[in-house]
């Protein structure tokens, strides 16, 4: 009995996970406002092509999650060589910890300290608090990626290296990077993700200049019934789904 | 140019000392193995030589350059790894090319060829480390350390990730390339038989000591310690004296002509395919295994027998 | 080799102690600090902030998040367990199969989170469905309520509790269950008997790994359970815009990441490192 009960319980989970997320996609071509199905329609997409607050909050979320990725890549990668060289139980636990602290705090406490420190510099809350809190939290992402991929490199590479006449720079460039290079480019695309994704954050430390299309998405969610979410989400979910499964495949290579 | 001269070296983990005080001297174009069990310090005092570790004392000099201190890249050194430790992303033509190419060398390219030539790998040049097989692995890894023209080329157990017919084959081209190179081997490895079968000089260690250094001859039969007799293969002890199975003989009759004769009694024995291992015990209570080939006669559990041996095969080692 | 490591770590180090260690410190000295007229921090010093964590006004939230996440934990725990159990037993389709729960999980949150709004809203599609069927004439209240709350974090969190159990129910030795079977035991018998207690660890990690992030959740309660169903996340968010009381808003966060740490402390304990 068991053995066509657990199939069965299965997919339905699987639909559980999955059938929201398609049900939303599938109602953002709905030519009707409402959630009866009227036929198909591109209207919602057009209305969100032409939303010129909604493209600059796009615009606004690539360039923050462009350079957050770039200066978290290199932060992340660099600290996870380091790690491998030398373990620092204090500087890993800290990351580990940055991870499973609630945004909300992560939030909350990089506020308190902006707010802190522009007393003693006159700057206001903007597009580079928000890329500063964005850089620290995927800096942790990035660091396990690279990491794991560390975990299974031979220490005698860089050895070898050296003892073939490279500087200690030239091991990790010649032998060390290239390696990593898969690893590195899955940790950029993750940090890329968790960047632009981010509310909770974003929306405690942004200034007027600097509203992204997660805080703009909220807003427009907390609003009501409005087609064009579902239109914004659906394009959001097949973009990071993209970025996802790439990063998958080389985190795999 | 010179001599590979290690001065009381020592070194120490914080859990034990690795290499408790080493001194010997590895002669110029010898092929001089470290042979020992593992956790004795061979590969310590080779990643020492190598630079990959500084040694808490003691000098290691080539010829009369003191080489402490001296970052990897800085010493007239390479070595082959146990893992081969193979640049993934590079060819077996690139991985030779590396250490040229830092150094600037403008012959890198005729060089390379000519590396790829000496080890057979011509036609695989253009193979990246994943589509080679080990053998070819193995010959990259010498090809790249042999490239530099290093005065001594360090061998880290290079044969043990081969397949045991491979190995027998490979120890016979490492040979045959030493004495096309003439460069100074030091080859690391726990295998007595590749230790005896390769080297012109052997040092036995034992727990980060050196037990004994001599020719392969030497070692094998006139060992110094009973750890060295020991690792070199069986041996009977009868006080201590000490002979090795496959030059104990066994008969009915008593021999004549001086031979050392033991009375005992057959407690097992065994067809081991080239020949029979008869196991006794003599009144004494000792243990005599003997290697007798066919034909020298079947014995019996339970039988009286004479253990004999020639005096010369006897090694006398005191406890 | 130590000068080049330094370097390197200088970044990481430079970051985590100006962007999250040294922000987690203002936050301990704002907590024992006392609110501004115009909000901010001012002194004198006092302990007034933690005291105030036990006024039944605050302790009602508390206790309401202890058992909304607790209760998401155990519902994801339920529904993993014959999940993992199952991308355990299916040989060459397990890489498949647990990507696919792991793809709608890195896919962004907030959609996530809408998804389900545009389910259970009053004009969503269940009510339309339903109604359009005739099956009801009014909509039913299905957002806005702790259940809502409670089924947007269990879809949250699953694969927290999906991968642990996973990685505990692949290792487990078929031979066990056959050894087993072998000595008379029925099959629920061998579940209860070998697997679950062989898959203890597993458990104890996917109910820490869920816990602790429903525990701290900020937008679920927000957006699905609509302000009606609060949890300290919102309370500590309201107190740092609305309310303005940073001391207090600050001590409330140090309680929950107490919280946290305490729990991971717990499993780490118990279940050694090699889960990192």
């Amino acid at each position: 009995m068991k053995q066509r009960l657990l199939p069965l319980y299965v997919i339905s989970i699987y639909a559980f996970l999955h059938l929201p997320l398609l049900i939303l996609c599938a109602f953002s071509f709905n030519s009707s406002r409402f959630t009866i199905w009227e036929g198909f329609s591109l209207v919602w997409y057009k209305a969100m092509w032409n939303d010129g607050a909604l493209a600059e909050a796009t615009w606004n979320s690539l360039l923050i999650a462009a350079v957050s990725t770039v200066l978290a890549t290199v932060v992340g990668t660099l600290g996870a060589y380091g790690l491998w060289k030398k373990n620092s139980k204090f500087l890993s636990g800290s990351m580990y910890l940055s991870l499973v602290t609630p945004e909300i705090i992560t939030g909350i406490a990089l506020l308190a300290t902006f707010q802190w420190a522009f007393r003693f510099f006159h700057l206001q809350l903007g597009m580079h608090t928000v890329i500063l809190a964005h850089v620290t939290f995927s800096i942790a992402y990035v660091l396990l990626v690279v990491m794991a991929r560390l975990r299974t490199a031979d220490p005698a590479l860089e050895e070898a290296a050296l003892d073939l006449g490279a500087t200690e720079w030239q091991a990790f460039r010649l032998v060390t990077l290239p390696m990593l290079k898969p690893g590195i480019a899955a940790a950029a695309l993750l940090a890329f993700t968790v960047s632009f994704d981010d509310y909770v954050i974003t929306s405690l430390v942004a200034g007027v200049d600097s509203e992204t299309l997660p805080m703009m998405l909220y807003a427009m969610a907390r609003r009501g019934a409005n087609p064009v979410v579902s239109a914004i989400s659906t394009v959001i979910f097949v973009g990071l789904g993209i970025l996802i499964v790439a990063s998958e495949r080389l985190q795999k290579t | 140019m010179g001599d590979l001269h290690l001065e009381a070296i020592y070194k120490e983990f914080p859990s034990h000392r690795v290499v408790d005080g080493i001194t010997l001297t590895i002669p110029q174009g010898c092929f001089y193995s470290l042979l020992g069990p593992s956790g004795c310090g061979k590969t310590t005092t080779l990643r020492m030589i190598a630079g990959f570790d500084e040694p808490d004392r003691g000098v290691i000099k080539l010829g009369d350059r003191t080489l402490n201190g001296l970052r990897p890249y800085e010493r007239p050194v390479t070595t082959v790894f146990q893992s081969y430790a193979l640049f993934p992303h590079l060819t077996a033509a690139e991985n030779i090319a590396f250490g040229l190419k830092r150094k600037g060398d403008p012959d890198t390219a005729r060089k390379v060829k000519e590396a790829l030539d000496l080890v057979q790998l011509s036609a695989k040049a253009d193979r990246l480390p994943a589509k080679m097989s080990g053998g070819e692995r193995q010959r990259t890894a010498l090809a790249r350390a042999l490239v530099l023209q290093p005065e001594v080329l360090l061998l880290d157990e290079p044969l043990s990730a081969l397949d045991p017919k491979l190995r027998k084959q490979m120890r016979l081209e490492l040979k045959e390339l030493q004495a096309r190179v003439g460069i100074t081997f030091l080859f690391i490895t726990h295998d007595q038989e590749e230790a005896l079968s390769l080297s012109d000089q052997i040092a036995v260690m034992n727990k980060g000591r050196l037990e004994q250094i001599g020719t392969p001859q030497e070692i094998y039969l006139t060992p110094a310690t009973r750890f060295v007799a020991g690792f070199l293969g069986a041996v009977n002890w009868v006080g201590a004296i000490g002979v090795r199975p496959e030059l104990t003989r066994i008969s009915r009759e008593a021999p004549g002509n001086g031979a050392r004769v033991v009375e005992a009694t057959v407690s097992s024995a065994m067809f081991l395919g080239d020949c029979f291992q008869v196991e006794t015990k003599t009144p004494a209570g000792d243990s005599i295994v003997a290697q007798i080939a066919h034909g020298l006669g079947e014995f019996q559990r339970g039988e009286r027998v004479h253990v004999w041996w020639h005096p010369h095969d006897e090694m006398a080692i005191p406890q | 080799m130590m000068r080049l490591r330094t370097l390197f770590l200088l970044p990481a180090w430079a970051f985590t102690l100006l962007l999250f260690l040294g922000p987690m410190l203002i936050i301990v000295v704002y907590s024992l600090q006392t609110k501004g007229v115009y909000g901010g921090v001012v002194e004198p010093w006092t302990l007034e902030n933690y005291t105030r964590l036990l006024d039944p006004l605050y302790g009602v939230i508390l206790l309401r998040s202890f058992v909304m996440a607790g209760a998401s934990t155990i519902g994801c725990i339920v529904l993993a367990f014959p999940l993992a159990l199952y991308i355990a037993r299916s040989g060459t389709r397990k890489t498949l199969l647990l990507n696919l729960v792991m793809l709608p999980f890195w896919t962004s949150f907030l959609v996530r989170t809408y998804a389900w709004m545009f389910l259970l809203r009053d004009t969503g599609l269940l009510n339309s469905a339903l109604l359009a069927l005739g099956i009801i004439s009014e909509p039913l209240p299905l957002l806005y309520n702790d259940w809502a709350v409670i089924v947007g974090l269990v879809y949250g969190y699953l694969p927290f509790a999906v991968l642990p159990l996973y990685s505990n129910l692949e290792r487990l030795d078929k031979s066990l269950l056959e050894a087993a079977a072998d000595l008379g035991a029925k099959p629920w018998e061998t579940m209860l008997h070998v697997v679950l207690p062989l898959t203890a660890p597993g458990m104890r990690a996917a109910g820490v790994l869920v816990f602790i992030p429903c525990l701290g959740a900020y937008l679920t309660p927000d957006l699905l359970g609509g302000g009606k169903s609060m949890m300290i996340g919102n309370l500590v968010q309201n107190q740092f815009t609305t309310a303005r009381d940073w001391p207090f808003g600050s001590a409330l966060s140090l309680a929950l990441m107490a919280i946290v740490m305490l729990l991971l402390w717990a499993l780490l304990r118990r279940d050694g490192e090699e889960m990192l």
